[in-house]
């Protein structure tokens, strides 16, 4: 899809509490098939960021794009192409894996036989079929933090916003996380990923912004950030840019 | 708005609450069975017909044999102790309701025309059960005293009728027996207490538990709209409401029976209501529900957490007991101004309905002044959960 426009394209986007600046002027664009990652200390504005995204705060200037459509015209269009995996995994203790699958389906207005499949074909994936039944509030950390992953891509949307997908998880958690965001890339979503994990940057990023202060202190792909700073690991790079 | 959406998030609602004990809890199990149970029980146990009162008896002599034996019933029951005995502390101890001490010469000084016999009796008149002895030993010394009169003014030759020489005769104007009359106190009183808490913990569950527990940023995520949400959810909360409402009357309409049996009047309810009626206690309670859901949605919307919303809506149930409690000191005139108050408008609908005095006019006037006052709690809410407040509140 040479020539298409990024998926997700922001401009200038700023959020301001009060008299706090949680997000300051942050301009940055992410492209289908691409893994781009905003990494940076608690704080920095990452969730705060992610939900400008997902249309959950309005930004006080600045725009963005998501899929084609404006955040502050369109946000019912963008929600609709957007998956996200919040900052907690936000699931209903007393459902199943299988009906927060059919729950969110519908609200994104999918046919129920094509829901019904997609939502069996997830869960095999995740290797969730045998407990698809069973009610989420008896699911270890991991278990819920899949159930929440496929709610995001329950509809097959074009963008994921996922923010720390892989926090406080054990490995073997985190890998089949990492396998699935691979899986998406090469089936042409736009992902964002928000974490202050350096290795899982480094992994799966193509492109990585440093953000700090509420503002985007360097944008590029780990080669770049390399070059820009002399330093060859991706934690060196980023205490540097922070502490500059 | 789009109809299919909201069915989805009512129908996933119903299903989370339903498997929700707590829910189950406050929507089922308390509005059939515990607070009747508490209101009853006592009149059920108090009740001399189920469990007589037990009196202890000192005779000084037996001059008061005969008095003693009318004194004896299936509701008292009259046991005699020895002179020696402490009256007082046999009272406090429990082991009677009353007691009764019975002068010497009790009979002698009644035969005579113009002297008086004193009767000690010994009573706490805090406990329920004593004052009940107490109201059926003053009845029977009133009715013994009554014949002693008959025989005294017999021997001066007057006609009964020289004592009493006014009657009053009193006829009763009720259409109603004594069943609707309780029922008209106890129901606009028992439906707004459970239109209030039935639904309350869901409410609170659904909206401010839902921001706590952080799933309500999933689901706003979603292309669905915030008003979508709010009215998905109200449905369900007003059905919950609803649910305990008629539970609630069918746990006091068993209680009313149970308790009518218990205090001796067969006759039960005296209770006809007419279709029509019916169909307005119902159309109320619905209004009440929906007012109570209403109000209980806008109010924990607002609300940070769950323990923040517990603390607004609490005081709610008792704001309920108000006009319900009002409404049986209020003179007709008063009521009727009040008829387009919140809460007081469904109430006055379920109590003409049960004595038959709903007309028209003010049945319109209560249902529309509900109506629009709901609408009005719903606006808020919605658009305080339009606004980023909603999300940013935590």
């Amino acid at each position: 899809m040479v020539g298409a426009p990024p998926l997700i394209q922001c401009t200038s986007l700023t959020k301001k509490f009060g008299g706090f600046t949680a997000v300051d002027e942050v301009t940055f664009e992410v492209g289908n098939g691409k893994v781009f990652g905003l990494l940076g200390p608690n704080g920095a504005g990452k969730t705060t960021t992610m939900r400008l995204l997902s249309t959950l705060l309005k930004p006080t200037s600045g725009t963005a794009t998501v899929a084609g459509y404006d955040l502050l015209r369109e946000p019912q269009k963008v929600r609709a192409s957007i998956g996200v995996l919040p900052e907690d995994s936000g699931l209903y203790d007393r459902l199943t894996p299988r009906e927060h699958l059919l729950y969110y389906g519908k609200l994104h207005g999918m046919p129920e036989d094509l829901l019904r499949k997609r939502s069996d074909e997830l869960l095999e994936i995740m290797e969730l079929t045998d407990r698809a039944n069973t009610k989420v509030g008896d699911f270890s950390k991991g278990m819920k933090q899949k159930v929440a992953l496929l709610r995001a891509f329950i509809h097959d949307p074009p963008v994921l916003l996922l923010d720390e997908p892989t926090a406080g998880l054990d490995v073997m958690s985190a890998r089949s996380i990492h396998g699935f965001v691979e899986r998406f890339r090469k089936e042409g979503k736009a992902i964002m990923i928000s974490t202050h994990n350096m290795t899982e940057a480094q992994r799966l990023c193509d492109r990585i912004a440093i953000i700090d202060h509420a503002r985007i202190v360097a944008v590029g792909t780990v080669e770049e950030l390399q070059k820009r700073t002399s330093q060859k690991d991706l934690e060196s790079i980023f205490v540097q840019l922070v502490a500059d | 708005m789009n109809f299919s959406r909201i069915v989805t998030i009512s129908g996933k609602e119903l299903k989370d609450a339903l498997r929700d004990r707590r829910t189950i809890l406050a929507m089922v199990v308390i509005p059939i069975i515990v607070l009747p149970v508490l209101m009853f029980l006592p009149a059920f146990l108090a009740s001399p017909e189920r469990n007589p009162v037990r009196i202890a008896v000192i005779q000084s002599d037996n001059t008061s044999d005969d008095f003693l034996a009318g004194l004896a019933s299936d509701q008292i029951h009259t046991i005699r102790i020895g002179r020696a005995e402490n009256m007082t502390k046999l009272i406090q101890n429990g082991d009677y309701e009353l007691g009764v001490v019975l002068p010497p010469n009790f009979s002698r000084i009644l035969e005579g025309p113009d002297q008086r016999a004193t009767i000690t009796v010994f009573v706490d008149q805090s406990s329920a059960r004593g004052t009940i002895a107490l109201s059926l030993v003053q009845g029977e010394i009133t009715k013994y005293s009554d014949k002693i009169i008959s025989e005294r003014v017999a021997k001066t030759g007057l006609p009964p009728e020289a004592l009493t020489p006014i009657e009053t005769d009193v006829r009763a104007v009720t259409v109603t027996g004594t069943g609707a009359l309780l029922l008209a106190i106890l129901l606009p009183l028992f439906l707004g207490i459970y239109a209030v808490t039935g639904a309350m913990y869901f409410v609170m569950d659904t909206t401010a538990g839902e921001k706590e527990r952080k799933t309500l940023e999933a689901l706003l995520t979603m292309p669905v709209t915030r008003t979508e949400i709010v009215v998905g959810k109200f449905m369900i909360a007003v059905l919950i409401a609803l649910i305990s409402s008629v539970l609630a009357i069918l746990g006091i309409t068993a209680g009313v029976i149970v308790f009518s049996g218990a205090v001796g009047e067969s006759s039960a309810l005296g209770l006809s209501i007419s279709v029509g009626n019916l169909l307005l206690i119902g159309l109320a309670t619905l209004v009440l529900a929906m007012t109570s859901a209403s109000l209980e949605m806008l109010i924990s919307i607002f609300a940070r957490s769950f323990k923040e919303a517990q603390n607004f809506l609490s005081p709610l149930s008792i704001v309920v007991v108000v006009p319900a409690i009002a409404m049986q000191y209020m003179s007709e005139q008063t009521l009727r101004s009040f008829a387009v108050a919140p809460i007081f408008n469904a109430m006055l609908i379920i109590r003409d309905a049960l004595l038959n005095r709903a007309s028209a006019t003010s049945v319109t006037l209560e249902f529309l002044s509900a109506f629009v006052y709901m609408v009005i709690a719903l606006a808020i809410a919605i658009k305080i959960f339009n606004s980023e407040k909603a999300m940013v509140r935590y």
